[in-house]
């Protein structure tokens, strides 16, 4: 065993129970190296159980007890990776878990359960887990807390297992089992009373689909119910139009003038241009990766790209300056590792586009795809999102490009908008990047791309591309196994292509019980 | 003469298929599947071997190659092959002019697009669902007190044709209860399950990319009044196979291990 990538079998690390055999050998400076950032973390989880509030929570919220397994999350994301490829990744999530401890931590100091600090309280704006954060960029003076994000959606990244007892929970109180398992999970969590307590105000928006509503009603009945005043977002659907665009600056003038009311805090433009300047910034970074990922040597993509973006893009949006920090390091290691022709994998084989909705317990397929196929996952759909540079000193323009954010976030840009975002893009993409593949998660509650599967079969046909359709329900592991959604891969390889797998020992593997 | 063979451990029937080393096929056995698939592969090899005078056991095979739902529950095989491969090749040896299959399994269907030479173009499958796969048709039998055989050719008389509104087996057998009390034609509730699956596997047939014609393989390829209504539904000509389409998997299976067979000198 040595450094060298591909190096390690890395399915037989895999031991059918809860933790993996060992940790991967990389070779001495690597795994010293990753060694030494997990300890990091290791140290970071212990510093906040230590504050009695955040103690306090894991015992009194369910989903708490997840946040254990973060060092686990990582080390998931960060399989067979090597120099620079590695250096990347922790990066990535090494920042972004440090930002959901803050989130945390906020989250606990203001909750009535926890830490009960009314005054931090009422500098809190809660918005959607699925929301641009972008609203919050002109209001220096306050912090914008998602329990969402902490409660459901990071809690499944850690814990693939972590909703089903939520889905459970909203199927009793009867709502339908076969809705999107997110905001489900999220209704779940209020009707379970495991939703902390806090905030001014809240900020929901009309995210994805029937189900986001459906969610978005219990959720604004518990936060009435808690004196918290909610406003409600109506984003346009058809945000490709330019006839609708006065109408959603309008909304979000009222959401302004909505949190204005409700904190006493005056929208504030300096702030808001300040901010905006490097959330243009760290998109113009995410370009270049998407950009390098069109030649032979890709750098930042597949699951570290997408996890990553989603959280720079939409909840951080420029509001936190170690971010950028962050992109600007991303930046000089890919380029590095782009001049010294760096492979991610021993073997290239196929260079495919990711699109469709993730399955969230299942977020480290893409190094999967990688690792056991040479399958390349070189962007994916929730990272293909809005393009365009935000105004930096134009009031007017700022309203209509917060405006526009909201309407085209992520999966929002792709779910509405006409079959064009959704159908007609993915070849445009595919063409760009030159790939041979697409990889279309198909999550069985989600109808929004139900109706287009004839179209995508149809289209890959005439474009002679590789389509393969793996299945998920989202954030419900039981309703479609790991392996299951493996084997759709699997399946493919093996009968079309009649290809052998990068590491046979990756084809199937013991991981249901794993973190 | 040298002998190859291959075991389709289906779901419900393990099937296993014996072919000399000119592709002829010499042994078949279809057997219910039991519990333990291990077994259940082992008992049908072990017939289809005793079939075949010059084979003394199973070990006298000079390469076996197992496919099906519990493929890897054949462990004496050589090498195991997925099953929409298998389908692909057991067909085009039976028929090298057939270009797409919907094979209807015991708990699956799939749609199967094959090249000239046997290999697959592409594939759609619903293994989630038992709506529209011989589970379906078993509890719809029951349902109707009869078993497969007269079930199946038992839409051929229908004149009219109930439809079936639940794609759900086990809403679609109350539906069918609730049709058999209200007293409608029986031939006419059958015609309607048939017309429901047959609309099943138009998806899958269109996913696959059939465009004029079709062969059905596996155990419910048998099913006369299912082919009569994926006829009219699909609107695509049913090949006929010349040999039973229950075993296209297992003789795929074979004839792969009598290719690799000879190339390996066994």
């Amino acid at each position: 065993m040595g450094a060298k990538i591909g190096s390690e079998k890395l399915g037989n690390l895999y031991s059918g129970g809860p933790v993996r055999k060992r940790r991967e050998w990389r070779g001495l400076k690597d795994t010293i190296y990753d060694f030494f950032r997990w300890l990091g973390i290791m140290l970071m989880l212990g510093k906040f159980i230590v504050r009695p509030r955040n103690l306090k929570a894991m015992f009194r919220y369910r989903w708490m007890s997840n946040y254990l397994f973060v060092p686990m999350m990582i080390d998931r994301h960060t399989v067979g990776l090597r120099g620079e490829q590695l250096r990347i990744a922790h990066a990535e999530y090494d920042l972004v878990a440090k930002d959901v401890a803050q989130l945390l931590g906020d989250c606990f100091r203001a909750d009535k359960r926890c830490g009960n600090d009314k005054k931090f309280s009422k500098k809190i704006v809660i918005l959607d887990e699925n929301e641009m954060f972008t609203i919050m960029c002109g209001f220096p003076n306050l912090k914008c807390v998602s329990w969402e994000t902490a409660a459901c959606y990071v809690s499944v990244l850690l814990n693939g297992a972590s909703m089903t007892h939520y889905l459970d929970v909203v199927q009793q109180m009867g709502l339908p089992g076969d809705v999107c398992p997110m905001p489900a999970a999220e209704a779940g969590i209020v009707i379970d009373d495991d939703a902390p307590i806090y905030g001014a105000c809240a900020v929901q928006c009309n995210t994805t689909c029937d189900g986001s509503l459906m969610g978005n009603g219990v959720m604004s009945r518990f936060y009435e119910r808690n004196g918290i005043p909610c406003f409600q977002i109506a984003a346009p659907l058809r945000h490709t139009e330019d006839g609708v665009q006065d109408y959603a600056a309008q909304e979000i003038r009222n959401a302004i003038k909505f949190i204005e009311d409700n904190t006493g805090e005056k929208w504030n433009w300096d702030a808001y241009f300040k901010n905006i300047k490097r959330f243009n910034a760290e998109n113009k970074h995410r370009f270049g990766w998407m950009e390098m990922s069109r030649t032979k040597y890709p750098q930042v993509f597949g699951a570290n790209l997408a996890l990553y973006a989603e959280t720079t893009y939409m909840a951080v949006a420029g509001r936190a300056p170690a971010f950028l920090k962050a992109d600007e390091k991303i930046t000089k290691l890919a380029e590095k590792a782009y001049k010294k022709q760096n492979l991610v994998v021993k073997e290239h084989r196929h260079r495919a586009i990711i699109w469709g909705v993730q399955a969230q317990y299942y977020t480290d397929f893409l190094p999967w795809l990688q690792n056991c196929w040479g399958i390349l996952p070189l962007v994916d759909m929730l990272s293909l999102v809005y393009f365009e540079k935000c105004s930096e000193n134009d009031k007017d323009q700022a309203i209509y490009d917060i405006a526009k954010l909201y309407q085209e976030m992520i999966m929002r840009n792709r779910t509405h908008g006409g079959y064009e975002v959704l159908l007609d893009d993915l070849w445009r993409f595919v063409e760009y990047y030159n790939a041979d593949m697409v990889i279309l998660w198909e999550h069985i509650s989600c109808k929004a791309l139900d109706g287009m599967h004839g179209l995508f079969e149809e289209r890959a046909r005439e474009h002679g591309v590789k389509l393969v359709w793996v299945n998920h329900d989202l954030m419900d592991p039981r309703v479609v196994k790991r392996q299951a959604i493996r084997d759709d891969v699997n399946r493919y390889m093996r009968s079309v292509l009649r290809e052998e797998p990068l590491d046979p020992t990756l084809e199937n593997i013991d991981d249901e019980k794993s973190y | 003469m040298k002998y190859f063979g291959g075991c389709d451990s289906g779901s419900t029937y393990t099937k296993c298929v014996i072919i000399d080393e000119n592709g002829k096929m010499v042994a078949d056995v279809t057997l219910r599947s039991r519990i333990n698939s291990v077994l259940s592969a082992q008992d049908a090899l072990d017939q289809a071997v005793a079939k075949v005078p010059e084979l003394k056991s199973a070990q006298d095979l000079a390469y076996l190659v197992g496919t099906g739902y519990g493929r890897n529950k054949v462990p004496f095989a050589d090498e195991n092959i997925s099953e929409i491969s298998c389908h692909a090749m057991g067909v085009h040896v039976a028929d090298p002019s057939v270009k797409a299959i919907i094979d209807i399994g015991g708990q699956d269907v799939k749609g199967i697009a094959v090249d000239k030479d046997g290999t697959v173009l592409n594939f759609a499958m619903n293994d989630k669902c038992a709506a529209g796969t011989g589970r379906f048709f078993e509890a719809m039998a029951r349902a109707f007190e009869m078993n497969l055989d007269e079930f199946s050719n038992l839409s051929l008389k229908a004149k009219n044709i109930i439809p079936i509104t639940a794609q759900c087996t086990v809403f679609a057998e109350s539906e069918v209860i609730s049709l058999v009390g209200e007293g409608k034609p029986m031939d006419e509730i059958a015609a309607g399950i048939e017309f429901s699956v047959a609309k099943r596997c138009f998806v899958m047939a269109k996913k696959a990319g059939a465009v004029d014609s079709i062969t059905l393989t596996g155990g419910c390829a048998k099913n006369a009044g299912l082919k009569d209504a994926i006829q009219r539904v699909l609107r695509l000509k049913v090949i006929d196979l010349p040999i039973d389409p229950q075993l296209m998997g297992a003789l795929g299976a074979a004839e792969f291990a009598r290719q690799k067979g000879l190339a390996e000198g066994n």
